[in-house]
C-alpha cells in the first residue's frame, strides 16, 4: 500500500517514514505542502495521506480542500497531523475533508489503528468506485459486444466534431451494416447470431485505428467515428480495409461463416455539420450500397437525400391519394390494323397529384407495392374502367373490350377471379368485354398454378391478353398450354422494326407462331406510319401507340370514339 | 498514564501492577536523575525499539536546534514576534517527538508569550529554553550510545 507523508518538520518526517515502512508501506515523502498537492494530482497517486497542518506554502487543510474539489477519483483518504488539540480547529480540518486526524508527538499504537480504519474504508470505496464503474459503463457500452453504445456513441461524436470545427480538421463517419444478418439469425438461431456480432464487433475495433470510436446501434448495425481525416480517400481506404476484415469467414460452433457487410460513409463538413444529419446521411449511402450488391461501400452524396425526402413525402401522399379520390384512368385505343376500327383501349392508371400534377404510374406502382396499396389501386382501376365500358355502351358507342393490368402481387389463387367475379357484377360489364393483361413473367412465376387461374378467367368469359411479349422467358409448350386470347408485341421491337433486321424477324416469328396457336396479335408502342405500314405488311392483328394518340381521360377518348376511322388514314391504305 | 486495569477488578493483577509502577519510579528517581528530561519509555516505544532509527532522530535534532535558536535570537533582535513564535512551534514539535515535556513545555511558553507580542517574557521564556535544549541535546547523545549497546 502507497502512502503520502506531506512534513516540512525533518524529525517528524523521518520518523513516520521509518516506522510506515516498518509497517510495510510504500511511502512517498512530500516536504512542502505544494510539493503534496502535485503527486496528489497524479492518476497514480497514493491513496492515502499524511498531512501535516501546519506547512509553509499550501498547508494540510488547503491541500484538502483542493484534492475534495477535483473529486479525484478512486477516493484518497487523508489524515491531518496536527500539534494542536484544540477541538475546534479538529472540526475545522474535518470538514474541509479530511477523514481523520493525528495529533504530534504521535503515538505509535494509536497511527496504526487509525491507519487500519482507513484502509477498511478505502476497501469499500474502491468496492464502490468498481460498481459504479460497472454501472456506467453498462450504462454507455453494449453488454453483448463491449462496444460504447448508441449514447455514447453520440457524445464521442458530439465532442469530435466540437474538435473537428475548433482544429478546421475533417472527419467521416461509416455505418455499417451486416448483409443477410436475419437469414442467419433466423437459420442457426440468435446464440450464433450473438457470437457472429461479437466477433464483427472485435473485427471492426481491430481494423480502425486507437483514436475511432466503433458503436453498435443495435441489431447489426454499426458506425465508427473516424475523426482527423485528410479527406474522403483517408475514409474510403478505411472502408476497405473493414470491408475486407469482415468478410473473412468466422467459425462458430465448429462451422465456417461467411458474412460480408455494406457500408455508408459521410462526412464532416461536406455532408453534414451537426451528428444528426451525419448519421442520417451515412445511414442512406449504406442503403444505397446496399442496393448496389452488398460488400460494398457508398459515399453519400446530395442526391441521396432528395429521393428520400421524395420517397417519404410520396408515401404519405400514396395513402391520402385513394381517400382524395386523386387516381384516375386514361384510355389507349388499340386499332383494327386491317379496318382501323378501334376494337378495344388499355385502361391506365394516373396520379393527378395536387402539387405535382400527374404522376406517372412508373413513379408510383413501385412504392405502391412496397407498402402494399397496390391492390387497393388496382381493384380501384378495374372497376372504373369496367364502369366507363359499360357507360360507353349504354350511350350507344360501338362496344369494344377494355383492357386492365394485372401485376404479379394480384396473381394470387382466389382473390383475382373473385374480384374480376364481383366487379362485373357490380358493373353489369359483359365478361367478353373486359380483356385482363398479363406479363409473361408473372404467368411463368408459378405456370401449374397460371394455367389453374386463367382456366377459370375464361370460364367467366373474360378475355386475356399476354402483355410485353418477348421480353420475358416463355417457351412454346406454355404459351400453348394457356388459355389466352391475344399477344402484346413489346414496344422494343416495335421501336426499330423498320431498320433492325432482328427486331424484325421476331416480330415476324411472333405473329407467324401467334397466328398459328389462333392467337391475336397486338404491336404496342407504334409511333410512326411505315411502323403501322410494316406491322400490316407482317399480318399484325392490332395495334396501339403514340402514332394514334397517347393515352387521354375518358372524355377526350369520347370524341376519338366518335371519329376513329377517320383520323387514322388507315382505310384508305386498305382500300387501295 | 502509566498502567491499566480491566474490570472487574481482580486482587492479583492490581498489586502486580502497582508494583511495576512503583519500581519504574525509583528506577527513574535512583539510577539516573536527568530523565525527568526525556521519556525514555515513550521514546523508545515513538520509534518502535529502533536504536538506528532513535540515533538517525537524536542527530536531526541535534543539528536542527541550534539553527531553530539562532532563528529565535535573530527574530528577538528585530522583535519579529510572529517569526518567534514560529520558530517556537517548531521547537515545540521537535520536543514533544523526542518525548521531552520540559523541553516541549518551555518552547510551548515561548510559543504563546511570542503570540501576545511580549517581548520581555520571550526573553525571559527564551533563555529557559535554551537552557533546558542544551541540556536535552547532551542527555539525548548520551542516550544513543546507552541503547546502542
Amino acid at each position: 500500500m502507497k502512502i503520502l507523508i506531506a512534513e516540512d518538520d525533518p524529525i517528524s518526517r523521518k520518523l513516520l517514514e521509518t516506522v510506515l515502512i516498518k509497517w510495510g508501506y510504500e511511502v512517498v515523502v512530500a516536504q512542502t505542502g505544494n510539493e503534496a498537492w502535485e503527486i496528489l494530482k497524479q492518476d497514480n497517486t497514493p491513496r492515502l495521506a499524511i498531512l501535516d497542518w501546519m506547512m509553509p506554502g499550501m498547508d494540510g487543510v488547503q491541500i484538502c480542500e483542493s484534492v475534495r474539489m477535483q473529486g479525484t477519483e478512486p477516493y484518497i483518504y487523508i489524515m491531518l497531523l496536527t500539534a494542536k488539540s484544540h477541538k475546534q480547529d479538529l472540526v475545522y480540518g474535518m470538514s474541509c475533508g479530511a477523514d481523520d486526524y493525528i495529533t504530534k508527538p504521535f503515538n505509535a499504537g494509536e497511527l496504526k489503528a487509525r491507519l487500519n480504519a482507513g484502509i477498511r474504508i478505502l476497501s469499500l470505496q474502491s468496492e464502490l468506485f468498481s460498481i459504479r464503474e460497472a454501472l456506467r459503463k453498462q450504462a454507455s457500452h453494449d453488454m453483448l459486444t463491449g462496444v460504447p453504445n448508441r449514447l455514447l456513441f453520440s457524445d464521442r461524436l458530439t465532442q469530435s466534431l466540437a474538435c473537428a470545427k475548433r482544429d478546421g480538421s475533417k472527419l467521416a463517419i461509416m455505418f455499417l451494416d451486416l448483409d443477410g444478418f436475419k437469414l442467419i439469425n433466423d437459420t442457426l438461431g440468435h446464440d450464433v447470431g450473438d457470437v457472429l456480432l461479437k466477433k464483427v464487433a472485435d473485427k471492426l475495433t481491430a481494423t480502425v485505428r486507437e483514436s475511432d470510436t466503433v458503436a453498435r446501434m443495435g441489431g447489426d448495425e454499426f458506425t465508427i467515428i473516424l475523426p482527423d481525416i485528410e479527406g474522403p480517400l483517408d475514409a474510403i481506404m478505411a472502408a476497405q480495409k473493414v470491408l475486407q476484415s469482415v468478410s473473412q469467414p468466422v467459425i462458430i460452433n465448429g462451422r465456417e461463416l461467411f458474412v460480408t457487410a455494406s457500408i455508408g460513409i459521410s462526412q464532416y463538413p461536406s455532408d453534414g455539420i451537426d451528428a444528426e444529419t451525419l448519421v442520417k446521411n451515412a445511414d442512406s449511402a449504406m442503403y444505397r450500397a446496399k442496393e448496389q450488391g452488398r460488400n460494398a461501400l457508398q459515399l453519400y452524396t446530395e442526391s441521396f437525400s432528395a429521393v428520400a425526402v421524395e420517397r417519404v413525402t410520396m408515401e404519405s401522399n400514396l395513402h391520402k391519394a385513394l381517400e382524395r379520390e386523386e387516381f384516375i384512368v386514361y384510355y389507349q385505343p388499340r386499332v383494327d390494323l386491317r379496318t382501323g376500327d378501334i376494337r378495344g383501349a388499355e385502361a391506365l392508371v394516373r396520379w393527378r397529384h395536387p402539387e405535382l400534377g400527374i404522376v406517372s404510374p412508373a413513379e408510383f406502382i413501385p412504392l405502391a407495392e412496397e407498402t402494399g396499396l397496390l391492390a387497393q389501386i388496382s381493384g380501384w382501376v378495374l372497376k372504373s374502367a369496367c364502369a366507363q365500358n359499360k357507360a360507353w355502351q349504354d350511350v350507344g358507342f360501338p362496344a369494344i373490350s377494355v383492357g386492365v393490368n394485372i401485376s404479379g402481387s394480384e396473381f394470387q389463387p382466389g382473390d383475382l377471379v373473385g374480384s374480376v367475379k364481383r366487379t362485373l357484377a357490380e358493373t353489369g360489364l359483359d365478361p367478353s368485354y373486359l380483356d385482363l393483361e398479363l406479363t409473361e413473367s408473372t404467368l411463368m412465376l408459378n405456370p401449374d398454378h397460371a394455367v389453374r387461374v386463367l382456366r377459370d378467367l375464361k370460364n367467366l368469359g373474360v378475355r386475356v391478353s399476354l402483355d410485353d411479349f418477348g421480353t420475358g422467358y416463355s417457351s412454346l409448350s406454355h404459351l400453348k398450354k394457356f388459355p389466352i386470347d391475344a399477344v402484346k408485341i413489346d414496344q422494343s421491337f416495335i421501336k426499330d422494326i423498320t431498320t433492325d433486321r432482328d427486331d424484325a424477324a421476331i416480330a415476324g416469328a411472333i405473329v407467324a407462331m401467334a397466328h398459328s396457336l389462333k392467337l391475336k396479335v397486338v404491336a404496342e408502342g407504334v409511333e410512326t406510319f411505315e411502323q403501322l405500314e410494316f406491322l400490316q405488311s407482317l399480318n399484325c392483328d392490332e395495334m396501339q401507340g403514340y402514332f394514334i394518340t397517347r393515352p387521354v381521360p375518358a372524355s377526350d377518348f369520347e370524341h376519338i370514339l366518335k371519329s376513329a376511322r377517320l383520323l387514322f388514314g388507315i382505310r384508305p391504305c386498305y382500300a387501295a | 498514564m502509566d498502567g491499566y486495569l480491566s474490570k472487574p477488578i481482580q486482587a492479583d493483577a492490581l498489586l502486580s501492577t502497582i508494583n511495576n509502577y512503583t519500581q519504574t519510579v525509583n528506577q527513574l528517581n535512583c539510577q539516573n536523575p536527568e530523565d525527568e528530561l526525556v521519556d525514555v519509555d515513550g521514546l523508545m516505544a515513538r520509534v518502535q525499539g529502533d536504536s538506528k532509527l532513535l540515533a538517525d532522530i537524536i542527530r536531526l535534532f541535534i543539528e536542527e536546534s541550534p539553527k531553530i535558536l539562532k532563528e529565535m535570537r535573530e527574530a528577538l533582535t528585530s522583535s519579529d514576534m510572529s517569526a518567534l513564535s514560529r520558530a517556537a512551534h517548531r521547537m515545540k514539535g521537535s520536543a514533544g517527538n523526542l518525548s521531552s515535556k520540559a523541553c516541549y513545555d518551555a518552547a510551548l511558553r515561548l510559543e504563546s508569550v511570542a503570540k501576545i507580542n511580549n517581548l520581555d517574557s520571550s526573553k525571559e521564556a527564551y533563555q529557559v529554553l535554551e537552557a533546558v535544549t542544551e541540556r536535552l541535546m547532551q542527555r539525548l547523545a548520551c542516550l544513543i550510545t546507552e541503547k546502542a549497546a
